[in-house]
């Protein structure tokens, strides 16, 4: 008898704590199936380009001494990307000609300026200057030009050269790696903050939607 | 004569002790000075060293997956009162300013091309917004009102990353299969997960309350019909 009314007892408290919802403290994330629309898998698939805007694209400048300023129109777009116009117009007025590795490190220097490097072909520097969308200045040809390397993915190197700033053109991957090796595997980048994605909201219901979508933004094919 | 000799003796022994000691005193400040000079010498080529790597070595930083926060104002915006208190508060404002430390900060005008993406949130500036790494705005407010009360709007962010994020999980960063295959880290910043913790379920305290009146009542009831031998 005893053990019926024990047995009772606790199904009575076992039904009212369900009842209240548990006593436990965890609780799921409840997440249901979230619906991504178009426009923000266009924006997440894109997250990795480093899309700077046409006003800041910089025609190939000749410098005083009567050369091409490629090298430093490359970093002109990365301070533009990275938020820093005021410094990227101040620097494209005072600098200008061919650079070398060790010229260029030596100005940064001195300006106070945060930069990273790499002179051995490290492609891993590569996928860290592109994971974290900040970009970078890499030289082709022999070591005769500098271009912006805008994307990398496994197929494709995404390049904006100055020589022609309208366009990002898309290299195979294997073929810029081995310009880049064979120009001398310099790269460079400035360690500013990226720029900030386009930005898209969560809406009632899981919806996901993307903040541009009436105002379509002009992109370059790839 | 003898005495005199005897003078002459002590005073020329003096003189040769003093002489000596001299010459030792001088001998240890040389090795002091000798010695402090190597030691300033190795601190200096220590430093010039340690300069050299920090100047040529410098930690990449992932800050891949880092938020952002925006802040969105006029060209003018230094003489619009609103506008420069809304910036001054995250440079007042510890956890403002740990907020501006630890996202990547933009401060935008509206004349500048990355507004552009941002057009269609604003209603009016200044204007806040706060986004993942993968663009999913996490917050947003603007107007005039948004620099009045700071710890009101850290708890405002607080709430809404709760609403985002449950538990401090975010979605994922890349609802498009990710190419390494690798799930997103931790990435909240840190001064808005302090305060984040699994929220309890809350109970109804007027049900447990009846549960344990019942619950006492039958254990009443079963130890009344013990002791009546029933």
């Amino acid at each position: 008898m005893i053990y019926v009314n024990r047995m009772a007892l606790a199904a009575m408290l076992a039904v009212a704590t369900v009842a209240t919802g548990g006593l436990g403290t965890a609780s799921t994330t409840g997440a249901g199936i979230v619906r991504v629309s178009q426009e923000v898998r266009r924006i997440i698939g894109s997250l990795r380009l480093i899309d700077i805007p046409h006003r800041w694209r910089k025609q190939n400048w000749i410098g005083d001494r009567g050369q091409g300023s490629c090298v430093h129109a490359a970093l002109v777009h990365l301070w533009h990307w990275q938020g820093r116009h005021e410094w990227a117009e101040w620097w494209a007025a005072r600098h200008g000609n061919g650079e070398t590795a060790e010229g260029l490190a030596a100005k940064l220097e001195t300006a106070g300026v945060q930069f990273a490097e790499t002179r051995s072909g490290d492609e891993a520097f590569l996928d860290w200057a592109i994971r974290t969308r900040r970009g970078a200045a890499v030289v082709v040809q022999s070591g005769s030009h500098m271009v912006n390397l805008v994307g990398l993915d496994h197929r494709h190197a995404h390049i904006l050269d100055s020589n022609a700033p309208e366009r990002v053109k898309a290299w195979p991957r294997d073929k810029f790696l081995r310009d880049w090796k064979q120009s001398g595997g310099w790269a460079v980048t400035p360690v500013g903050p990226p720029a900030a994605p386009d930005p898209w909201e969560v809406r009632a219901g899981g919806r996901e939607e993307a903040s541009t979508t009436d105002t379509p933004r002009r992109r370059d094919r790839l | 004569m003898r005495k005199l000799m005897l003078m002459m003796v002590v005073s020329v022994l003096a003189a040769g002790m003093a002489a000596w000691n001299a010459a030792r005193v001088c001998r240890a400040y040389d090795e002091k000075i000798l010695h402090l000079e190597s030691a300033v010498a190795v601190t200096y080529a220590a430093a010039l060293e340690r300069q050299t790597v920090q100047e040529r070595v410098i930690d990449l930083p992932e800050d891949g997956n880092q938020w952002h926060t925006i802040l969105i104002v006029c060209p003018d915006w230094k003489s619009r009162p609103a506008e420069r208190r809304a910036e001054a508060m995250f440079h007042s404002d510890p956890l403002l300013a740990s907020l501006q430390h630890q996202t990547h900060w933009h401060l935008i005008t509206t004349d500048q091309p990355e507004f552009c993406k941002f057009r269609p949130l604003v209603d009016a500036t200044p204007c806040l917004i706060v986004e993942r790494a993968n663009g999913e705005v996490v917050y947003r407010e603007s107007g005039p009102e948004l620099g009045r009360n700071s710890h009101g709007l850290t708890r405002a962010i607080r709430r809404e990353i709760e609403r985002h994020c449950p538990d401090g999980r975010c979605l994922p960063l890349y609802p498009v299969p990710r190419e390494d295959g690798n799930p997103s880290p931790d990435e909240i910043p840190a001064v808005l997960r302090e305060d984040i913790a699994p929220e309890k379920k809350r109970t109804n305290p007027i049900l447990l309350a009846a549960i344990s009146v019942l619950g006492g009542m039958l254990g009443l009831a079963v130890k009344f019909r013990r002791a009546a031998g029933v």
